[in-house]
């Protein structure tokens, strides 16, 4: 079975695209602009680098590097800054994914287009550094996490390690959201076992959850099952 | 410059990144959006409990280090954008529940809040003349003695001044710096410190060119043209020069008014 695409996802992927094609007009600013950007290029175009940061940034755009072959220092620095640039298109895409774990689809796309809208995300979406790329990981982690808390998958737990090892690849401060994941809130190995505090596996509870989404977040139907799935699903629920 | 968070109260994100970076009306959601959790729905509490618990921590933290690296330290609290506004969406969508068209709300609400930030968007990144581009090949070709700030131009030679050197009217006529260098050391009082000797080359003569552009991260700095010998007639030429040079650049001349004895 074919897996349908919301409107409201492909809207958020045009938003980021959007995002994207305007930052990508706005990169056209002389060189050193950022001062440590030649120290970030001297790095992309030797592979020495001994700043201050892990190496993923550098790592990607030495990739890219390495397939487009840019002749000069002025085109290395158009590169990086694209790489950027798409980045921050990602990181759009990121917001709308962690507020529609919260939020109906309109006011998540709202929140995808203020973010983009803010000074302090264009100013960064133009600027080659690794704010964008930490942000950008530690929002589709936060996702991911929250995913993985309320329903427990090998491969949700697998994707939280990437994007975590990501973040932190990016910037040493991307491991901040580590000490989440060893928080008690954690799925437990028997999750879903039928264990008192694991949660619920009940057919009914499942359905509660999926009406219980954003998708349906406001039919007063599922309040009752609501009601009857509250103390078995409060393992997932922070609040004692 | 190390700025301790006693010497900011903690508050030096809220103030110097979040606020201009968000603009009133976002920043006062996102902050009100910290409540989201208390009134959400139960199935939506731990989510929004881990996103505001994420937030106030990364806030801490950066909060509590006291390296705030000038120009663009506002570049630290890029991860608090999305979250603030989808923690104020939540609050507004969590607050209106027994409507029945709450998310047209939130989404509504958000997006009049943005608007000034998108005004301020494109007022920063709208593309300009550049000070940096213009003022300092005017400033050369004056024939006087200069020396460059770092951020007064695209050399990557540049050190900061104040900490390897301050050149006084021996070494040189002319001192260009601009608010991505000077501004650092606003919250420096200590005497002998590089916000004195900024505040020193505030004192003398100077010029300020600007493209009226709000200042943010790397774009539309400030660039100040300081006559260490106090020649303002020097200084008038080179302004004459920046405007014919970049007519929509804004020139101002600053004279401090004479030290009475």
């Amino acid at each position: 079975m074919r897996a349908r695409i919301s409107w409201a996802t492909l809207a958020a992927i045009l938003l980021a695209a959007v995002s994207v094609a305007v930052t990508l007009h706005l990169i056209d600013y002389p060189l050193g602009a950022a001062w440590d950007e030649f120290v970030k290029l001297r790095g992309v175009s030797t592979g020495r680098y001994h700043y201050y940061h892990p190496l993923f940034m550098i790592d990607l755009a030495q990739a890219a590097a390495l397939v487009v072959q840019p002749p000069d220092l002025g085109s290395l620095a158009q590169l990086v800054r694209i790489i950027n640039a798409l980045a921050s298109g990602v990181m759009v895409f990121a917001t709308f994914m962690l507020a529609r774990l919260v939020l109906p689809a309109l006011p998540s796309l709202a929140a995808a287009a203020a973010t983009a809208a803010t000074p302090l995300f264009v100013v960064h979406a133009r600027i080659f550094k690794e704010d964008i790329f930490v942000a950008t990981f530690l929002l589709l982690a936060l996702a991911t996490l929250v995913r993985l808390l309320q329903e427990p998958a090998p491969h949700r737990a697998i994707l939280l390690g990437v994007l975590i090892g990501c973040a932190a690849g990016s910037k040493y401060i991307g491991a901040l959201i580590l000490p989440f994941c060893h928080s008690r809130h954690c799925p437990r190995p028997d999750a879903g076992t039928g264990a008192a505090d694991a949660p619920c596996g009940d057919r009914q509870c499942r359905l509660h959850r999926h009406l219980s989404s954003p998708h349906a977040a406001g039919d007063q139907a599922s309040e009752p099952l609501a009601e009857r799935c509250r103390l078995r699903t409060h393992a997932f629920d922070p609040w004692p | 410059m190390p700025l301790p968070p006693r010497a900011t109260w903690g508050l030096f994100h809220l103030r110097e990144s979040l606020w201009p970076g968000l603009g009133t009306p976002l920043l006062a959601l996102g902050l009100v959006g910290f409540a989201a959790p208390f009134v959400a729905a139960r199935e939506r509490r731990m989510p929004l409990t881990l996103i505001a618990i994420f937030a106030a921590l990364w806030y801490a933290v950066h909060a509590a280090t006291p390296l705030k690296p000038f120009p663009d330290f506002a570049r630290y609290m890029l991860l608090l954008v999305p979250l603030l506004l989808i923690l104020g969406a939540s609050f507004i969508y969590e607050l209106s529940a027994r409507w029945d068209r709450r998310g047209i709300l939130a989404a509504i609400v958000l997006v009049l809040a943005a608007v000034p930030a998108l005004v301020m968007s494109v007022r920063i990144n709208s593309p300009d003349v550049d000070p940096r581009g213009v003022v300092p090949a005017v400033v050369e070709a004056s024939g006087a003695r200069v020396i460059f700030d770092r951020y007064s131009d695209y050399q990557r030679s540049r050190r900061i001044l104040g900490i390897q050197l301050r050149p006084t009217k021996h070494l040189a006529d002319i001192v260009v710096t601009s608010n991505l260098a000077y501004d650092r050391f606003a919250l420096d009082a200590a005497p002998g410190s590089m916000a004195a000797y900024y505040r020193g080359l505030s004192a003398k003569p100077h010029l300020d060119v600007s493209n009226g552009r709000p200042t943010m991260g790397y774009f539309n700095p400030v660039v100040r043209v300081v006559a260490l010998d106090g020649s303002v007639d020097r200084l008038n030429k080179i302004a004459a020069a920046i405007r014919t040079a970049a007519p929509s650049l804004t020139v101002r001349l600053i004279e401090p008014p004479p030290q009475s004895k």
